[in-house]
C-alpha cells in the first residue's frame, strides 16, 4: 500500500509586506501514510461538477465546483473516495446517487400541492426535493455505521448533523453558507455532533463555540485561469445580480469614476434586476454581458484594471475575488465578511468602507502589482493547498477515532 | 405487564392538540394522555405550544404553520426527529406519526420504530419513491383497511388501527329530527355538491357545516352559495359542543364523498351522536359505517335517495353502539399498545439470538 506523509505549511501567511509572493508547492512526500477511505457528501440538488445549466438561479454553484476539485483531487492522491451525489454526476471516484438526475434541474421531481389554511392563507406548492437529500444522506451512513469509510465528509451543514452521532466514524463537515437565522439556530443544537470546517475566519462569528477544526479558504484550478499582465480601462463585476452583491453599488462608483463597467452573471433576484439595474445598463458605460462561461469570463476580467465587490452581506468566502486576482486584477471590495482575510488590503486590492472609499481606492490602483495578485493565489488558493488541508484534517479526525476507542 | 417508555414523535405544523384544524393532532393527543393514564412513560416531540402530561420536547415554539413557515420546509421536522432519534437508546419504541421522515433514521438504532400514515399520499406523489427504499423494513399502521389496500408499497409488516374519537363529547340523541345534515371541509372531494343535488332533487331541509379553507373561498361564492335557500343553508364551522348538538338532532348524515377516504372521523361522530350515515362506497367508507345497520352505502346519489327513503329502519341506539365497540380513542389506544408489545418483543428476540 502507498503511504504518505504530509508536511503542512502555516496556513497564514506573515503579515510582513515584504514576504515574497512565491508560488508553493503541495508539499506532501509519499511515506507510510495509510490511504483513507472518504465518502463525500455533496448533495442531488447541483450535478457535481457544476455546467452553467445546472445550476438554479438562487444557487452560486461554488460549493458543488469545490466538492468537485475536493473530490477528484483525492482520487488523484491515492484515496478511495465514494462521492454521494445526482446520478448524472461525474466522478473518478465511486458515485452512489438516490435520483438519476440533478434534483435542482429535473422537471419530474415532482411538486407537494399547495395548501390552504384559515387565517394563515395559501401555502404555496414546491419542489420536493429535501427528502431526497435525506435519503442520500441516510444511504451514506448506513454505509458508514456498516464501515465503509475512515471519515465523512459533509457539504450539508445542517442535515449531517443529526446522523453524524449516531455512527462511530467522524463527520467533517463544510459550511458554504452564512451562519445565520434557521441554520445558526439548529447548529446551535449539534455544536458537537461533527467537526465543522469553515470557509473564513469570519464566517464563524455569529456561532464561535462550534466544534471547529479549521478554516479551509477555496482552491482554483489555476492552469485553467489566465494571466493578465496588461489592463485595459474598464471595471469589472462578476457573480450574481443580487443585492448582497452591491451590484447597484458597483454602477454607482463606475459611473463616478466615469470609467466602464462589465457586468457578468445570472440574475439572483428578478425585482432588483428589473428596477435597480436593468434601467441602469446602457451597453457603453455600463455592459451587461448575461452569464458568461468561465474561459470566456476569465478574458473579461483579465485585462480590467480592477474587479470590483461592494459587498452587502456578510461574504462566506468570496470565489469570484479570488478568481479575479488569479488573472491578475486587483480586487476593490467592501470590508464585509471575509473581504480581509481573502484580498491582502493594500498589496492585492483595497478593502474599503463605502462608496466614495471605493472610488479613491481605484484612482491609486496602479499602486498595486498584478504579479502579487496572482502570487497570492498561488499562495494561499489553490485546489492542491485546499486538499493538503483537508486530508490533514481527516487523518486527524480518525485518529481522534482511535483514541477515543 | 412491563410498562413502555415511548416517544411519540408528531409533525410540527400545529400544537397537539391542536387549537381547530388538525385531526392528525388530536389523535395523536388522545393517544398520548392515554398511553400516561395507563401507566407509561411517553415523551412527546411537538411543538412547544403542546398541552400534555407527556414529557414534551420542543424544538419550535409553536407550532411552524402559526409561523407561516411553509409546508415544504423540512428543516424543522428534520431537527425534530433527529433530536429524537438521538435519545432513542432511552425508548422501548418509537411511534412516527409524520408519514415517512423516521424511516431516514430508523436504521441508526435498535429502538424498533412504528409509521401511523395518517393520510396515504396521492399515488403519483414522489414520497412512494422515498418509501421503497425502505419497504421492508417499515412497521406501518394504516388507518383503514382500504388505506392499506391502496397503498402501491405492500410493507413487510402492516396493521390497521381505526381512528378513535372522545364519547363523551359526542351525545347521544335517541330522537333526531326532521332534517338532514352534511359535514366536511367545504371542498369538492368532500362532496358538498352531490348532497345539495340531493337536496334539490327531494326537497328535503338539509343543514351544511364545516370549515371554508382561504383558497376554496371562490369555490363557495361561485358553485355552493347560488344553491343556498330556506332548505338548503349553510351555518358555519361549529365548535365540538356545538357540532354534538347538530348531528344529535339530524335525521341523517348526507356523506356522497368524492375520494378515498382515509377514516372519516365525521362518520363516526355523527354515528356516535345517533345519527345514521349514508355515504359513497369510497375508501374507508364501508369500514366505518355497517350497511343497513348503522346507515347505507351507496354508489350513486339515486341510490342516496332510496337510502334516504328507508332511513327510519335505522336503530339509531346501533349506531351509537357501533361506535362505542370500535371508534374509541380507548380502544385505539389498545390496538397501538398491543403493536408496541409486539415489536418491542421481535426486538428482544432479536437480541436473543
Amino acid at each position: 500500500m502507498k503511504k504518505f506523509i504530509i508536511k503542512y505549511q502555516a496556513s497564514e501567511g506573515s503579515e510582513d509586506g515584504d514576504e515574497s509572493l512565491v508560488s508553493s508547492t503541495s508539499k506532501i512526500k509519499k511515506t507510510n501514510m495509510k490511504k483513507l477511505r472518504i465518502a463525500v457528501l455533496a448533495s442531488n440538488f447541483i450535478r457535481i461538477p457544476p455546467r452553467s445549466k445546472d445550476i438554479p438561479s438562487q444557487c452560486s454553484g461554488a460549493p458543488e465546483m469545490m466538492i468537485h476539485r475536493i473530490t477528484e483531487e483525492l482520487v488523484k492522491r491515492g484515496h478511495d473516495v465514494t462521492l454521494f451525489a445526482s446520478g448524472d454526476s461525474k466522478t473518478k471516484g465511486k458515485l452512489i446517487s438516490v435520483t438519476k438526475k440533478a434534483t435542482g434541474v429535473d422537471p419530474k421531481i415532482g411538486f407537494i400541492h399547495g395548501f390552504s389554511l384559515p387565517k394563515i392563507g395559501y401555502i404555496p406548492s414546491s419542489r420536493f426535493h429535501e427528502p431526497y437529500e435525506y435519503l442520500l444522506i441516510s444511504k451514506a451512513y448506513q454505509l458508514a455505521k456498516e464501515g465503509c469509510f475512515d471519515v465523512v465528509h459533509s457539504h450539508f451543514d445542517i442535515s449531517t448533523a443529526y446522523f453524524a452521532p449516531l455512527v462511530k466514524i467522524p463527520t467533517v463537515s463544510t459550511l458554504h453558507s452564512p451562519l445565520k437565522g434557521t441554520r445558526a439556530k439548529i447548529l446551535s443544537y449539534f455544536k458537537n455532533s461533527q467537526y465543522y470546517v469553515s470557509i473564513s475566519n469570519s464566517q464563524r462569528k455569529p456561532l464561535p463555540d462550534l466544534n471547529y477544526i479549521a478554516t479551509i479558504y477555496h482552491g482554483l484550478d489555476l492552469k485553467k485561469i489566465p494571466f493578465g499582465k496588461f489592463s485595459e480601462n474598464y471595471l469589472v463585476f462578476t457573480g450574481r445580480i443580487h443585492p448582497s452583491k452591491g451590484v447597484r453599488e458597483a454602477i454607482l462608483v463606475a459611473k463616478k469614476l466615469k470609467i466602464p463597467l462589465i457586468l457578468m452573471g445570472s440574475h439572483g433576484n428578478e425585482s432588483y434586476w428589473e428596477e435597480k439595474i436593468k434601467p441602469e445598463i446602457d451597453g457603453r458605460k455600463i455592459i451587461y454581458k448575461g452569464f458568461v462561461e468561465q474561459k470566456e469570463m476569465y478574458k473579461i476580467i483579465k485585462k480590467a484594471i480592477a474587479y470590483i465587490l461592494p459587498l452587502q452581506w456578510e461574504e462566506p468566502f468570496g470565489l469570484t475575488m479570488i478568481e479575479a486576482m488569479a488573472c491578475g486584477t486587483p480586487v476593490v471590495t467592501f470590508d464585509r465578511g471575509s473581504a480581509k482575510e481573502v484580498v491582502k488590503d493594500g498589496k492585492t486590492g483595497f478593502v474599503v468602507k463605502n462608496v466614495s472609499e471605493m472610488v479613491k481606492a481605484i484612482k491609486k490602483i496602479d499602486e498595486i502589482k498584478r504579479e502579487n495578485c496572482r502570487a497570492w493565489v498561488e499562495k494561499k488558493f489553490t485546489i492542491e493547498k485546499m486538499v493538503d488541508d483537508y486530508e490533514k484534517i481527516y487523518y486527524q479526525i480518525s485518529s481522534f477515532r482511535r483514541k477515543r476507542r | 405487564m412491563k410498562k413502555l417508555k415511548i416517544a411519540q414523535i408528531a409533525p410540527l405544523w400545529f400544537p397537539i392538540p391542536p387549537k381547530k384544524y388538525g385531526g392528525t393532532e388530536r389523535i395523536i393527543s388522545y393517544l398520548t394522555e392515554e398511553l400516561i393514564k395507563r401507566g407509561h412513560e411517553v415523551t412527546l416531540f411537538a411543538s412547544g405550544d403542546s398541552k400534555t402530561k407527556a414529557k414534551l420536547v420542543s424544538v419550535v415554539k409553536k407550532g411552524l404553520i402559526s409561523q407561516g413557515i411553509p409546508w415544504h420546509d423540512y428543516t424543522w421536522t428534520g431537527l425534530n426527529t433527529g433530536i429524537a432519534f438521538k435519545m432513542a437508546d432511552k425508548f422501548d419504541i418509537i411511534h412516527s406519526h409524520w408519514g415517512f421522515f423516521s424511516a431516514f433514521f430508523q436504521d441508526f438504532t435498535k429502538t424498533p420504530v412504528l409509521h401511523t400514515f395518517h393520510n396515504i399520499p396521492r399515488l403519483n406523489d414522489h414520497r412512494w419513491k422515498i418509501l421503497k427504499y425502505y419497504k421492508k423494513d417499515l412497521n406501518v399502521v394504516f388507518i383503514s383497511h382500504s388505506e392499506k389496500r391502496n397503498s402501491p408499497i405492500k410493507f413487510k409488516k402492516s396493521w390497521v388501527v381505526y381512528n378513535g374519537i372522545n364519547l363523551s363529547q359526542f351525545k347521544f340523541n335517541p330522537k333526531g329530527g326532521d332534517h338532514f345534515i352534511w359535514v366536511g371541509r367545504v371542498d369538492p372531494c368532500k362532496g358538498i355538491e352531490n348532497v345539495i343535488k340531493v337536496a334539490e332533487k327531494t326537497g328535503i331541509k338539509l343543514l351544511l357545516a364545516g370549515q371554508i379553507q382561504e383558497m376554496r373561498k371562490d369555490y363557495f361564492e361561485k358553485t355552493i352559495k347560488p344553491h343556498l335557500s330556506k332548505k338548503i343553508k349553510y351555518i358555519g364551522e361549529l365548535t365540538t359542543e356545538e357540532l354534538s348538538n347538530f348531528y344529535g338532532s339530524a335525521k341523517a348524515c348526507l356523506y356522497p364523498i368524492e375520494w378515498e377516504e382515509p377514516f372519516g372521523l365525521i362518520m363516526a361522530e355523527s354515528m356516535a351522536c345517533g345519527t345514521p350515515v349514508i355515504v359513497f362506497d369510497r375508501g374507508s367508507a364501508r369500514e366505518v359505517v355497517e350497511d343497513g345497520k348503522t346507515g347505507f352505502v351507496v354508489k350513486n346519489i339515486d341510490e342516496m335517495i332510496e337510502a334516504m327513503k328507508k332511513i327510519d329502519k335505522i336503530d339509531r341506539f346501533a349506531c351509537r353502539q357501533r361506535v362505542e365497540k370500535y371508534f374509541t380513542y380507548q380502544r385505539m389506544v389498545d390496538d397501538y399498545e398491543k403493536i408496541y408489545y409486539q415489536i418491542s418483543s421481535f426486538r428482544r428476540k432479536r437480541r436473543w439470538r
